[in-house]
């Protein structure tokens, strides 16, 4: 399994142990083990009903109200507030919030994506191979834009786009017209550079991360009269990343 | 009513020297961030030119105590104008108000401030008033059938939820115009100003309670109790009640 | 009002009135909040526990404004009435589960919730440092909501949880007792 490069202290990777969310952070992490069975020290009911009792699809079609998402998510904010000296700070928090769980849904996106369609690009992988990994830059942003936001909002991002400029090659963005994370929320005039959605960019940074991309995201205002919430996600991705994508590019790898 | 909200901006009102913006952008999205800080200006709660200012209550020719469910009195009328919106904390502060359109003269806000303070203290009277009826716990029952509004329980009940009983004034009507109270079991309390004539004003209450639980409820930079001050509840509440008619 | 009734309630609203999500995006929502409370803790699950139950409580303070839009229900006529209501339509509607109420004390002022499913907890494992499965209560946030929405309405209870298959007990279970019902200050009534 590819662990992530730049955050090999996050516990290695393989299906169901992964997504424990009672234990998430960057640097904690020694403490989990990745073991595929519970340790001897945790106890387990009777009744066996244990994470790794159940199908890590099980709740994958599951609803539930986006009430509860907003109530969560607002109290996230408001806890994140406490500890913050600005906007940006606050910015930063949020997506450090979102970082580890980016890490997480990569595993369940990759999980899916192969138990769902499993040839469709992995064809030449053994059992025991990674799932069909992006690669490339152009594959990782689609996988962002669609199958992650699918998974997150149940629909796609609205638009993808790469900078024009040539002095920004290494800039894209992916633009959602209302972000789900913004329903409720009206920014006070005060901190009106604010965006919640920061808490979404950390989710694309450790999607990217995770991917061996590594690459900075934020969060934009960008509202137009019929999206007044309208988010752009500048992805920035690490000189490292662009210069490896010229030599995949020249071997033409896809 | 304890409210413990930890709410600590402080830091964050003192950030304006952010500079998140990349450097780097291209020329249409440099262009397109430029518009962003315009439109967090746009919302105001009601701050028009006030006309000389009328009191509302000195011109009501009617006073209404009862169990006001939904009165289709004239059913599909072309006049469905709703003229504005009131809303009353607990304490009976005023935390909202705005027009929707022409139709009633406007008052100061201080006499908004007044008329908020002193409905509440009207309406608790018009509770304390209500008459109470003598326990029967049998026959009494099935007359507690609508919902939202039960019976005056009696005293002697072995939970006579305390308050739940009585609603208190209900509405107010003038030939000019209707004031609609709809008080939520938490204490806060919706003034909806319409044209008399106006149909179904509870169905458009309920909206705007349901909007008021989304929009200003859900929204953590909120403070309970507080003005209401949230664009997307200006937004929505405008929008829906436009496209009503 | 009867258990089945607020069932047939509760799933009517869920059906027609609510707006959905991806059911794991709130579970990795609140895993995400616990996560950092462990962190910005220290571990010291007491205080997580209570950091939880503090956010619950916020929660529910706004929550029940959202529980009687929706569902236009008046006030309950005893306390029965409320369980029912909190299990069979309030979870319904906002975490699409419904408990199961049961042992009641016989003043009927306490009551369980048994929760046979819990979105919340789903993907979720404790840390195996041999005190979490002792000292954390993983869904405590629960009990706050619960504690602030019936503190708005008029209902000052007490709720915590009593076990919970995180820590390998074979049951979720969440103990709720009435204190007292609030009396309204506002008109000076005399009862």
């Amino acid at each position: 399994m590819a662990a992530p490069p730049r955050h090999s202290s996050m516990m290695s990777t393989s299906n169901a142990g992964t997504l424990q969310s009672s234990t998430t952070d960057r640097q904690q992490a020694p403490q989990q083990l990745p073991t595929p069975q519970p340790t001897q020290g945790l106890r387990v009911p009777s009744n066996r009903k244990t994470i790794y009792d159940r199908h890590l699809n099980r709740s994958r079609n599951a609803e539930s109200s986006r009430a509860s998402f907003a109530y969560l998510f607002g109290e996230m904010v408001t806890y994140a507030q406490r500890r913050v000296t600005g906007i940006q700070d606050l910015e930063k928090r949020l997506n450090e919030q979102g970082y580890p769980l980016g890490l997480r849904l990569l595993d369940l996106l990759f999980y899916r994506s192969t138990s769902t369609s499993s040839s469709a690009l992995s064809s030449s992988s053994t059992s025991s191979s990674p799932p069909n990994r992006p690669l490339r830059i152009i594959t990782l942003l689609h996988l962002i834009h669609g199958p992650l936001w699918r998974l997150l909002f149940q629909r796609s991002a609205d638009a993808l786009e790469h900078s024009v400029s040539p002095d920004t090659p290494n800039e894209y963005m992916i633009t959602d017209n209302d972000p789900l994370v913004n329903t409720y929320i009206s920014v006070p005039r005060e901190m009106n550079m604010l965006n919640c959605a920061a808490f979404v960019a950390g989710i694309i940074e450790g999607v990217c991360d995770g991917c061996g991309f590594e690459a900075k995201v934020s969060a934009h205002n960008q509202p137009t009269e019929m999206w007044p919430s309208r988010t752009v996600f500048l992805v920035r991705f690490g000189d490292s990343v662009m210069e490896r994508e010229k030599v995949l590019e020249r071997n033409g790898v896809k | 009513m304890n409210t413990s909200i930890h709410h600590d901006q402080v830091g964050c009102r003192t950030a304006k020297d952010i500079n998140k913006l990349p450097t780097a952008l291209t020329r249409k999205e440099q262009a397109d961030f430029e518009h962003f800080p315009a439109t967090s200006t746009s919302t105001s709660i009601s701050s028009e030119k006030s006309t000389p200012a009328c009191c509302i209550l000195c011109s009501a020719s009617t006073l209404s105590i009862g169990h006001a469910v939904s009165t289709p009195d004239t059913p599909d009328s072309v006049a469905m104008a709703v003229f504005s919106l009131i809303i009353i904390n607990k304490a009976g502060g005023l935390i909202y108000q705005r027009e929707f359109q022409a139709g009633l003269r406007k008052l100061s806000t201080n006499d908004y401030l007044v008329l908020a303070g002193t409905f509440h203290g009207v309406h608790a009277i018009t509770r304390s008033i209500t008459p109470k009826l003598p326990l029967a716990p049998t026959t009494n029952s099935p007359a507690a059938a609508s919902p939202g509004s039960n019976t005056p329980v009696a005293s002697g009940y072995s939970y006579p939820i305390p308050g739940a009983s009585v609603s208190g004034l209900e509405y107010l009507e003038t030939d000019k115009f209707r004031l609609t109270c709809f008080q939520t079991l938490t204490g806060t309390k919706f003034l909806l100003f319409t044209d008399p004539m106006t149909g179904n004003v509870d169905t458009i209450i309920n909206k705007i309670y349901e909007l008021y639980a989304d929009y200003v409820m859900k929204n953590p930079f909120y403070q309970l109790e507080m003005p209401v001050r949230c664009e997307a509840f200006d937004r929505h509440l405008g929008a829906w009640l436009r496209g009503r008619t | 009002m009867s258990t089945t009734k607020a069932s047939r309630i509760g799933e009517e609203i869920w059906k027609t009135r609510i707006d959905k999500v991806n059911a794991e995006l709130v579970t990795l929502t609140y895993g995400t909040i616990v996560a950092q409370l462990c962190q910005d803790y220290d571990s010291d699950y007491q205080q997580v526990n209570q950091q939880l139950d503090k956010m619950g409580y916020n929660i529910g303070m706004r929550l029940i404004e959202d529980f009687l839009a929706k569902s236009g229900v008046g006030r309950c006529a005893n306390f029965r009435d409320t369980a029912d209501m909190i299990a069979k339509v309030g979870f319904k509607i906002f975490l699409n589960v419904a408990p199961t109420v049961t042992n009641w004390a016989s003043d009927n002022n306490q009551f369980s919730l048994i929760f046979d499913e819990n979105p919340l907890a789903d993907f979720v494992e404790l840390p195996d440092d041999g005190r979490a499965q002792d000292e954390l209560w993983f869904s405590n946030i629960l009990c706050g909501v619960l504690r602030g929405a019936l503190e708005m309405v008029q209902m000052q209870i007490e709720a915590h949880f009593v076990s919970d298959v995180l820590r390998g007990d074979d049951t979720t279970e969440m103990r709720v007792s009435l204190v007292r019902y609030i009396e309204d200050e506002m008109p000076p009534e005399e009862e």
